[in-house]
């Protein structure tokens, strides 16, 4: 008997406090809201107790503040248009295919080997075209030479004669400090016989190979810091003198 | 292993040891001078190098008239500095500075000194500047006649220069003698299809193997002018023409070339004495073609080797010039004009022996001395 009035007992509290509960969520989400007749009322005495001409000066406060407000806007969105024309630019500056942008070409001058060029002549290449003539090359590995290999042999031995030509005609490369270049004294490489090293330097006291030679003109006439045998700038001057003096017999030790 | 080198040149070392030299000298009494004297010329000599004062005057038989009286006078030359700028390179203006005091060393004055051109490197108005400076310190500065070179000329189309030196074109009669100048250094224009800025118009034109400029030429409108100013000179009578290039056709690469130079050459034709001095080859330069003499002048800064073809026959080649020996090459000179207004020319070639070109082996004559042929030959 004491049981079941328990239970009733326990499930009457429960239904009350979950009542209770239901009830106060209910109220927290639908705030008070005063009656429609009340809250007319209430504006009505406000409107009443401001006097007209502070009301038109509100107004008037009221539009220049709106048209401030606008015009910054104006000036926002302008800023903000030619912003966007900007990314627009930048779109169209951006290539889809890095590879084929060719901005560096502005920086670099691709057409050095054809100014260097007109500006000094050296003797032609020698023509490899023979080692095309014939059937010798045939079933030998290293022999199917074509066109463009005897086109590229020339123009990377080209290339390097022309950057000792570049070297050569610019005091500034060569690191003289008095403004002297080689082709002040030796116009197309001439009187520099590199055809004649190694020799029996007589002022230098020993046998000297071309570059000791070159090495000395740095240091006095041109008052430069002599270069390492393999530097970049001596490898192409060397290549630019053994072209100027092409067609001359080699005479080792001639003085 | 690290490259060491001296921080003290090749010619300022012989430059110092050279005063050294002297200053010892001079606190010498006269007897153990005589002997330092001797032992050192001894040692010169035995290495072939009996060379201390720069400059060696020479004795030219000098053209008498009938009285008796001399008539004929001296020019000294200096030509070729291309000074740079003071605090780029004090080599080439020491050694303008050098020259200078050859002419001043003179025991008899030059009746003038010519300046052959090419005073600046680059055309810099500092670096003429600097030259004016240095001929200001020639002792007949007043006679002092001066030529335009293209490395005067191409920065600023000549307009320091001119500014500091007047025209470049000028003429006067000197015992007899008629001088002309010519500006023979004119190119067609070049620089504006190729863009260029004066200053790499001026380095272009200063690259004597440079093939983007023109040849040199003289014009139409100043070989009039020279046809009119030679106009009342007689045929007999003498003329001594000045142009910085060679008044003909030796080696286009390197513009040792007048293009209208046959324009010019038939303009002098008709002359029994006419000598053309020319400048721009620093070397010992000698031609004749028909009657006309020409004749080179040396340079005070640098050698140029001789041009590998088109060489004059007429040209004894001066000795190669050893790397080694500082302004070895290099030099100033004088001109002995004779009473018939004929040139002798001699070459002060500084640490050598002078060298001598008569006006009587340039006419074939049969008693007449050849230049001394140096015991080695140019390259």
């Amino acid at each position: 008997m004491k049981y079941p009035v328990l239970f009733l007992a326990g499930v009457a509290v429960l239904l009350t406090s979950y009542t209770c509960m239901a009830q106060r969520r209910f109220m927290r989400a639908t705030p008070v809201e005063a009656p429609a007749k009340v809250q007319k009322v209430v504006e009505n005495a406000v409107q009443n107790a401001v006097p007209t001409d502070v009301k038109a000066d509100v107004e008037k406060v009221s539009t220049e503040v709106e048209a401030q407000v606008k015009k910054m806007k104006d000036a926002e969105g302008a800023v903000a248009q030619a912003k966007a024309n900007e990314v627009v630019a930048d779109a169209a500056a951006v290539k889809p295919f890095p590879g084929t942008d060719d901005q560096w070409k502005d920086s670099l001058d691709v057409k050095w080997i054809e100014k260097e060029a007109t500006s000094h002549k050296v003797p032609a290449h020698f023509n490899n075209k023979f080692v095309l003539r014939g059937d010798q090359r045939d079933g030998h590995a290293y022999g199917r030479y074509t066109e463009a290999d005897v086109r590229l042999w020339e123009s990377e031995t080209m290339r390097l004669v022309m950057e000792g030509s570049r070297i050569f005609h610019d005091a500034d490369l060569l690191g003289s400090t008095n403004g002297t270049s080689c082709d002040m004294c030796h116009p197309d490489g001439m009187g520099t016989h590199p055809e004649t090293y190694p020799k029996y330097q007589v002022q230098l006291g020993r046998a000297a190979l071309l570059r000791d030679m070159m090495n000395w003109c740095l240091q006095n006439p041109c008052r430069a810091e002599p270069m390492s045998g393999d530097d970049p700038r001596m490898r192409a001057m060397e290549a630019y003198l053994n072209a100027t003096s092409s067609g001359k017999p080699m005479k080792y030790g001639k003085h | 292993m690290s490259v060491r080198y001296i921080r003290e040149n090749l010619e300022t070392r012989v430059e110092r040891e050279r005063s050294e030299f002297f200053a010892g000298l001079r606190n010498l009494d006269r007897r153990s001078f005589m002997k330092v004297a001797s032992a050192s010329l001894a040692a010169a000599s035995g290495v072939g190098m009996a060379n201390f004062g720069s400059f060696q005057p020479i004795n030219v038989a000098l053209g008498q008239d009938e009285n008796g009286k001399e008539k004929s006078f001296k020019i000294a030359y200096l030509s070729d500095s291309h000074l740079y700028q003071k605090h780029v390179n004090d080599r080439f203006a020491n050694s303008l500075m050098r020259a200078v005091e050859d002419v001043n060393a003179m025991e008899e004055a030059p009746d003038f000194i010519f300046y052959g051109g090419d005073l600046a490197q680059l055309g810099q108005p500092e670096e003429l500047e600097l030259g004016a400076e240095i001929l200001s310190g020639l002792k007949y500065r007043d006679r002092l006649k001066i030529m335009v070179g293209e490395h005067d000329w191409y920065f600023d189309m000549g307009e320091k220069w001119q500014s500091l030196f007047g025209s470049p074109t000028w003429t006067f009669d000197h015992k007899g003698v008629r001088f002309v100048c010519l500006m023979s250094v004119y190119e067609e224009d070049f620089w504006t299809p190729a863009g260029m800025s004066p200053m790499e118009r001026m380095k272009t034109v200063a690259g004597l193997d440079n093939q983007a400029q023109r040849p040199f030429f003289v014009g139409d409108e100043q070989i009039a002018w020279l046809e009119k100013t030679l106009a009342d000179w007689k045929d007999d009578q003498p003329v001594i023409v000045f142009s910085h290039s060679p008044l003909y056709k030796l080696y286009k690469n390197w513009n040792f070339w007048t293009e209208d130079a046959e324009k010019v050459q038939a303009v002098l034709q008709r002359f029994k004495n006419v000598t053309v001095i020319h400048g721009h080859t620093h070397q010992v330069l000698t031609n004749r073609i028909d009657n006309i003499h020409f004749h080179g002048l040396l340079s005070t800064a640098w050698p140029w080797p001789y041009a590998p073809k088109g060489m004059p026959e007429w040209t004894v080649q001066m000795n190669r010039s050893d790397p080694f020996n500082s302004m070895d090459g290099c030099g100033d000179g004088e001109i002995y004009v004779s009473a018939e207004g004929l040139v002798d020319k001699v070459y002060n070639l500084w640490n050598r022996k002078p060298m001598f070109v008569s006006a009587a082996y340039l006419n074939e004559e049969e008693d007449a001395v050849p230049p001394a042929r140096p015991n080695l030959p140019a390259y």
